[in-house]
């Protein structure tokens, strides 16, 4: 099975919100959508799905125009939806039953999800009553003559935003479909949730499922993604794999931790300085054989090295590197 | 539109319309008006009474005395006759004597017929100040009563019953007195005119008018004055107000559900499994469901508790029964209930259709009066034609004002139906109103169909209505894909 987007065109009137976008996912895995607000990752997500019109351009699932409503696609929206005054339970059924899953499946998958996820409590909340009549307490000493009963759940916004955006994923999760879209799924969420999240998305990884994600957070992207495309206003400004974007860098990112000042030793190396912080600096260098000459000046100069490490350019470093180079040039 | 654009609309049918029917608002609301419904009929007959006249069995009354002062009455047992009442069998009649001027009959020949008059005028009124005076001493325990007979010019004939207040001796006894005492007077003044049978026949006989026309190829065609009766404009009323307000009730529920899929982001949700014109097909359905099951469920109510009303209250029609003027649902023939029935349909699709655009050209739920304002304008344009169209039936129902709002789409779902069933409407007509709903409707779906998906998926700031119409002019030059 292959995934492929060609030539994707949409503008409103006369501003073009994505220009040309193409990409292909040859097999399952992640691929990731990267660009600043507005850059167009939303609405060319939205043209994937078919909720948006496209002006031009192709969306191919084996070859042939994909049609989004006959497939089993899970979506976490960017602007996440939730009916606030329905039930948790009622809104998820719904769900699943527009995704052609049977309620009692439906309900089978709810109840694992809401363990999975933590939201036992607001999905199937019980209450403690008291027993009348002949019933009321056993011989155990121990019952107080109070039972637990399932109680109605509860309305989404009697919820906090980062439950609710797990009932989302839940939401999107619950047909097992076989093509997922993110769009920001962290954002919002506490460290705790987060890792919460990234166990869900590796394990629907590892049931080889085509992923999409879009996120500003560029070490969630590199623990997940392997193919990205950067997006600008609109234009494509990198596209492709990303061990391979990052070793066409090369090593030149330098950090380096001494315990005396090396500042006229950059200088005399003519080094260009990326950033300083007490627990290190990090330096431009063309190559590795730039960056073991300067630790050669070092060493011979007796400066303690504490920290010498020679890094490709981070994720980060590239987007800002490309986004700001697209904005400059607009 | 294909059929695949209305793929999973039984879904969202099904799970608006629960969500509606479980919602406080609806539950409230069904409930007040079921309560209403319910109370109507015994309240009413508790208030007003039967609405047949019920026989009075026995009356407090011992005597009547009776002051004649009409003049045209030589005898009072000429209007005292009580046969046929029961309860007046043992109630004595005694007439006071008028105390006329001894020479009066002498000089009769003399007086002017006023000088007469007063005469009789006077001696009547010393009757009653007379018999007043001695039913007043007898106090709360007197059952007399006095039956005043007078004439004059500004008020023509009086007929009255005095009592002595806080006496056994109640209102409908003295009604059903008063009542038979001018029915005996209509019948005496019938007798001394000398009018045979067949001459009130004549007199009885209705008007019917008519204009005729003589067309071109020598036919007379008749045009009758078709106006119609109360009890038919309130018929015809009723079923326009009922079929307006669940047309605004339905169509401003469906602008709400749409703006809360927008408004809470679920539609990006539910795009991914529906198509938006199976979002909005659904919602319409649903809330059809739920204001036209809240109006056969108060109707329903209102029949079941006017039927025990006339059980509990051992009457054969209540008080809500008689409002109802006999006959006029008899042209209420199944042809003719489905003719409306598929006008009040075709109608209620169109507004909630219309009420669907505007609540999708809106993101915030606070933006939806604002919004809603093209269908209010158009649902309120229809309303006033069909109240202008009912009341101008009273004067004559086949005018060109009302013929034009039996068959114009904004107005014929609220006019039609009612004039169909009250028989004012031909049946042409009333097939030109569907068909002409059944283009309009088609054509609003198609440019729905065109805009919907556009509409649902904008985020942003409140379309206008220009921005609609371009949509759809985009569309139309297959712009977009």
């Amino acid at each position: 099975m292959s995934f492929e987007v060609r030539e994707l065109v949409k503008s409103y009137g006369e501003k073009t919100v994505v220009n040309g976008l193409s990409f292909k996912m040859d097999g399952p895995g992640v691929y990731a959508l990267l660009g600043t607000n507005g850059a167009g990752k939303t609405t060319s997500i939205r043209m994937i799905l078919g909720m948006l019109k496209r002006d031009s351009g192709e969306v191919l699932w084996n070859g042939t125009e994909m049609q989004p409503e006959k497939m089993n696609i899970g979506y976490l929206a960017e602007e996440r939806g939730l009916y606030p005054k329905y039930t948790l339970l009622d809104q998820l059924l719904y769900f699943a039953k527009l995704k052609g899953v049977p309620k009692h499946k439906a309900m089978e998958k709810i109840k694992y999800w809401s363990k999975r996820l933590q939201l036992d409590e607001y999905i199937f909340p019980t209450r403690r009553v008291k027993v009348k009549g002949a019933l009321k307490k056993s011989n155990d000493p121990a019952d107080d003559g109070y039972r637990t009963v399932p109680a109605k759940s509860m309305r989404a916004e009697q919820l906090s935003k980062g439950n609710q955006q797990k009932v989302q994923l839940m939401a999107a999760l619950l047909s097992d479909p076989e093509f997922v879209i993110l769009d920001e799924p962290m954002s919002g969420l506490d460290p705790v949730n987060t890792d919460l999240f990234k166990e869900v998305i590796r394990d629907e990884i590892s049931k080889d499922k085509y992923v999409i994600m879009s996120s500003h957070q560029m070490p969630t992207i590199e623990e997940f993604c392997s193919d990205i495309t950067i997006m600008n206003r609109g234009n494509v400004v990198l596209q492709g794999n990303l061990n391979e974007i990052k070793k066409s860098y090369g090593r030149v990112n330098l950090f380096v931790k001494c315990e005396q000042p090396i500042d006229e030793y950059i200088r005399a190396a003519g080094l260009t300085v990326i950033e300083e912080t007490p627990a290190e600096t990090q330096l431009r260098v063309t190559g590795e054989e730039q960056a073991m000459a300067f630790l050669n000046t070092l060493i011979t100069n007796k400066i303690t090295v504490i920290r010498f490490d020679l890094r490709e350019p981070s994720l980060h470093e590239i987007f800002v590197e490309k986004v700001g180079a697209g904005n400059e040039e607009q | 539109m294909k059929s695949s654009e209305l793929r999973g609309t039984g879904e969202v049918f099904r799970f608006t319309l629960i969500q509606t029917v479980k919602s406080k608002a609806y539950i409230v609301s069904a409930i007040f008006m079921l309560v209403v419904a319910l109370l109507a009929a015994p309240v009413m007959q508790l208030i007003k009474g039967s609405g047949e006249k019920k026989e009075l069995e026995e009356t407090a009354i011992e005597t009547v005395h009776i002051c004649n002062g009409l003049t045209f009455v030589d005898n009072a047992s000429a209007i005292t006759d009580m046969t046929g009442k029961k309860a007046f069998s043992k109630v004595k009649f005694e007439e006071m004597p008028l105390n006329l001027p001894g020479d009066l009959l002498e000089m009769a020949s003399t007086m002017s017929l006023e000088e007469i008059a007063a005469a009789y005028r006077e001696a009547d009124e010393a009757n009653y100040k007379k018999i007043s005076e001695q039913l007043e001493g007898q106090g709360s325990k007197c059952k007399d009563v006095i039956l005043h007979t007078y004439m004059n010019e500004e008020r023509g004939i009086t007929v009255e019953v005095v009592r002595v207040a806080g006496s056994d001796v109640n209102d409908d006894e003295c009604q059903e007195l008063l009542s038979k005492v001018c029915e005996n007077l209509d019948e005496y003044k019938i007798k001394i005119s000398g009018l045979s049978e067949d001459d009130l026949k004549i007199l009885d006989y209705n008007y019917t008018v008519e204009m005729n026309y003589l067309g071109a190829d020598g036919t007379i065609s008749a045009e009758e004055d078709t106006g119609i009766g109360s009890g038919q404009f309130g018929v015809a009323y009723a079923l326009m107000f009922i079929v307006a307000m669940v047309c605004i009730m339905s169509g401003t529920q469906v602008a709400s559900a749409v703006v809360t899929d927008k408004s809470s982001r679920v539609v990006e949700l539910l795009l991914t499994s529906v198509r938006p014109m199976a979002l909005l097909f659904g919602k319409i359905l649903a809330m059809l469901v739920a204001t036209v099951g809240q109006y056969v469920v108060l109707v329903l109510a209102m029949v079941c508790s006017n039927k025990l009303t006339e059980v509990l209250f051992h009457t054969e029609a209540s008080y809500l029964t008689s409002l109802i003027p006999t006959g006029i649902l008899s042209n209420l023939t199944i042809v003719n209930a489905l003719i409306s029935l598929a006008l009040i349909v075709l109608g209620l699709v169109f507004y909630a259709t219309l009420a669907g655009i505007c609540g999708a050209m809106v993101s915030k739920m606070e933006e939806l009066q604002e919004a809603l304002k093209y269908f209010t304008f158009t649902s309120i344009i229809g309303m006033y034609m069909g109240i202008g169209a009912i009341i101008y039936m009273q004067k004559s129902s086949t005018g060109p004002f009302v013929r034009f709002c039996e068959v114009f789409p904004l107005s014929s779902p609220m006019v039609t139906p009612g004039a169909r069933i009250i028989g004012v409407v031909p049946i042409t007509y009333a097939l030109i109103a569907i068909a002409l709903l059944l283009v309009l409707d088609f054509l609003l779906i198609r440019f729905a169909a065109g805009v919907y998906e556009g509409l649902i998926t904008n985020m942003g700031n409140r379309l206008t209505f220009k921005d609609v119409i371009a949509m759809a002019r985009n569309k139309s030059k297959g712009g977009a894909k």
